[in-house]
């Protein structure tokens, strides 16, 4: 009899471990190989763009929180008010956007410690898992101390920030980040070197740099192809201007390539935080702003670094009490499109390292 | 890279990582057993909210202005007054802990601090009428002793 | 964007109407009547000041009704978005390789779909809209020109119901296949699918005996 074959249809998702939120891939094998994947998204849609236009300015800063990526809710509030204060022509006061800068890079390390520990439980490395949660509690402790969350903060607001810094937090900061630093290394002894990570990351998934540009794949997952572009130095915001910082770049665009973009990145997010802290001046932390706001007319789009990519905030003012339009340009979006994209042709356990090398969210994928 | 010497490698590199993980295994444990060990919340922790008892009037500082309904982002607070003038008074202040987010903005706009946060995070139950919180509720919630959180109250545009 | 960008751009394409220009314009006449009425009314205070007499009531400046657009915004008629599109790509003078989002606005009286692209090597951004009558809501697709648009394209008819024509997929992305109506319109109610109101009416039914219904005491 001869040997009869046939394609596997699976269904990877929408609750599987592995697919860090709830993603469903349909993936069309052949044996191992992966002829065809095609994602299905919207399980979390929370539709918080309608929601933003039945709330006030002032409110959708809560809603930035939760409705978006819950990881990196500092990044959300920023890129908001960014984005309503250019609409409103509000200047922020120096030691608010220091701040600012301060709690979205101590964000931004935040969120690449969850997606080093999961994607590290994704490839069987157990050990990093609890190790980056270790630090992470750390941070959140220094997160709590001044905004009283831990994940959902509502630190930021239209004009500056809520609260000045408790006396003693900056040491505390400082405390964190000496302690934080060796660590990164110590993820490099773990990792870099292994042969069983290097066997399941270097040269899977390689998304090239024509392929990431037309695909729209920004943030680290780009800047692993070789496309040098941060937006922070690109059009500085806030004082990023000010503060010295490399862009880590790497050129095979595979996922050993990204991880070793994040991991620098979180070295020069440790940079930016010293330098802010050293450079924090004295003085007002927030503009007057009323609770009532009313933006004149208009429109605008802000976009911002995320730990992800440019999180982008177009905002439409009718001149009311709440937004006539919010869109929110969702980095994980795009680069959950480009990385599902090249996942034709690859192995079936390719998937688990593809997937976790994009550190999606799948909040912010379907918003 | 000759088999030979890749075998080396990885062999070397491996020793690194699993020496770490030793050498982590002797450091001092942060692990905390939960529900007996409880770590310490600061200040400014969101926890429950709570209107604390004014020890000089024996009632709570809040003046009935509705600033805090208002600007809730989930509708979550519900105030009813009665009375005119000075007779105003409360006869209802309710609040749907279920739907709260804990964002704080209610206890930002507060001219008076009538309502503040509690660090007090347990507040799971298995029935949800449990979580609607009542005038009393909210009274007794609130901490013996003022919070000190060192955030300066807002002051009026 | 230069102005001579702007200019290069608005000569290849003629039908393009470079709104951020217009809005200023608008704005500057706006801001000169103000002025010449502030100046009005600083004589008459003057003169009511010379007579003796009490000063004119102030002035209270009404925001004027102009549409400001912080981004560099061009309306784009609907059959031209693709090779303005293209040229925008391709021209090396603008070289905007990126397309960050495609998107729309619900007005009254009309959908606008947003496309809006980024230059990384110019730093340069700009917004195109395509103003599209609610009752054929159609409009030409750009997966071609970049692949990354197919997502956006599928969300932007998801939720606003415009049709891209020649998008090599275009189903649901948000919402489930056999929802009904696109929610981000202004005219949108959300109803709830019978099967919903059968299972929520059943749960309800299932969890009422546990309900004790007295007030819940705590410490």
């Amino acid at each position: 009899m001869p040997l009869r074959t046939e394609e596997l249809l699976l269904n990877m998702g929408p609750q599987h471990p592995s697919t860090h939120g709830v993603l469903r891939l349909v993936v069309t094998l052949d044996g191992e190989n992966i002829t065809d994947v095609r994602p299905d998204i919207g399980y979390l849609h929370s539709s918080v763009e309608k929601m933003m236009e039945h709330r006030t300015y002032v409110q959708n800063v809560a809603l930035t929180d939760r409705g978006m990526d819950y990881l990196i809710a500092l990044n959300n509030e920023a890129a908001y008010c960014l984005a309503v204060e250019a609409l409103a022509g509000v200047e922020v006061p120096e030691r608010g956007r220091y701040l600012r800068v301060i709690f979205q890079e101590l964000n931004r390390i935040a969120s690449h410690l969850v997606w080093l520990g999961t994607w590290g439980i994704d490839l069987g490395a157990t050990t990093l898992f609890l190790w980056c949660f270790r630090e992470r509690e750390r941070e959140l402790d220094l997160f709590e101390q001044v905004t009283g969350g831990r994940l959902h903060h509502v630190y930021f607001r239209i004009g500056g920030v809520y609260a000045d810094v408790p006396d003693g937090w900056a040491g505390a900061c400082r405390d964190f980040l000496e302690y934080f630093l060796p660590h990164i290394d110590e993820y490099h002894q773990l990792l870099t070197q292994n042969p069983i990570f290097e066997a399941r990351t270097r040269g899977v998934g390689v998304i090239g740099r024509r392929e990431a540009v037309a695909m729209g794949a920004s943030g680290p997952v780009a800047r692993a192809s070789g496309i040098a572009y941060d937006v922070r130095k690109a059009v500085p915001y806030e004082v990023y201007d000010r503060l010295g910082f490399d862009v880590p770049v790497q050129a095979s665009g595979d996922c050993f390539a990204r991880y070793l973009v994040r991991l620098e990145e979180m070295r020069q997010s440790v940079r930016i935080i010293r330098q802010a802290l050293k450079d924090l001046p004295a003085g007002e932390f927030r503009a007057r702003v009323p609770v009532a706001m009313k933006p004149p007319r208009g429109e605008v789009y802000v976009r911002t670094e995320s730990p992800r990519g440019t999180l982008g905030m177009y905002v439409v003012s009718d001149g009311g009490e709440s937004p006539y339009r919010v869109k929110i340009r969702a980095p994980s979006f795009s680069n959950l499109y480009a990385l599902t994209e090249i996942m034709r042709g690859w192995k079936i356990a390719d998937i688990i390292a593809i997937l976790g090398s994009i550190d999606i969210v799948l909040s912010d994928v379907d918003r | 890279m000759s088999a030979a010497e890749r075998v080396i490698r990885g062999a070397a590199a491996l020793g690194t990582g699993l020496g770490l993980t030793f050498r982590t295994m002797l450091r001092r444990k942060v692990t905390v057993r939960y529900p007996v060990e409880k770590l310490p919340t600061s200040h400014r922790f969101h926890g429950l909210l709570s209107l604390p008892i004014d020890p000089e009037t024996g009632k709570d500082r809040c003046i009935i202005c509705f600033q805090c309904e208002r600007i809730c982002p989930d509708r979550c607070i519900h105030i009813e007054a009665e009375g005119k003038g000075k007779e105003r008074q409360l006869s209802r202040f309710d609040i749907e802990m279920d739907k709260c987010c804990y964002c704080g903005l209610c206890v930002e706009v507060c001219p008076t601090e009538a309502i503040v946060f509690v660090p007090h995070y347990e507040t799971s139950t298995y029935n949800r009428a449990r979580l609607l919180y009542s005038h009393d509720d909210l009274n007794r919630a609130a901490p013996k002793e003022p919070i000190a959180t060192g955030i300066v109250a807002r002051r009026r545009p | 964007m230069t102005p001579e960008r702007v200019a290069a751009l608005l000569g290849r394409f003629p039908h393009l109407q470079d709104l951020s220009a217009e809005a200023a314009a608008a704005q500057a006449q706006a801001d000169e009547a103000w002025a010449a009425k502030e100046r009005e009314w600083q004589a008459a205070a003057a003169q009511a000041k010379a007579e003796g007499k009490p000063a004119p009531r102030p002035l209270r400046r009404e925001d004027p009704p102009v549409h400001r657009y912080r981004t560099p915004t061009f309306e784009v008629p609907r059959d031209e978005i693709v090779d303005v599109c293209r040229w925008l790509r391709d021209n090396p003078e603008f070289d905007m390789t990126q397309l960050e989002f495609v998107s729309a606005v619900d007005w009254p009286d009309r959908l606008e779909v947003v496309y809006l692209l980024v230059s990384m090597s110019r730093a340069h951004t700009a917004v195109l809209k395509v103003p599209v009558p609610k009752d054929d809501p159609r409009i030409a697709s750009v997966v071609d020109v970049w692949r990354g648009a197919d997502w956006h394209e599928r969300e932007a008819y998801d939720l606003f119901g415009i049709t891209f024509e020649g998008h090599p997929d275009l189903r649901r992305i948000m919402m489930s296949a056999d929802w009904k109506g696109h929610p981000l319109r202004k005219d949108y109610v959300y109803e709830d699918p019978e099967w919903l109101v059968e299972v929520a009416t059943q749960r309800q039914r299932e969890i009422a005996p546990t309900q004790d219904g007295e007030r819940p005491s705590r410490a």
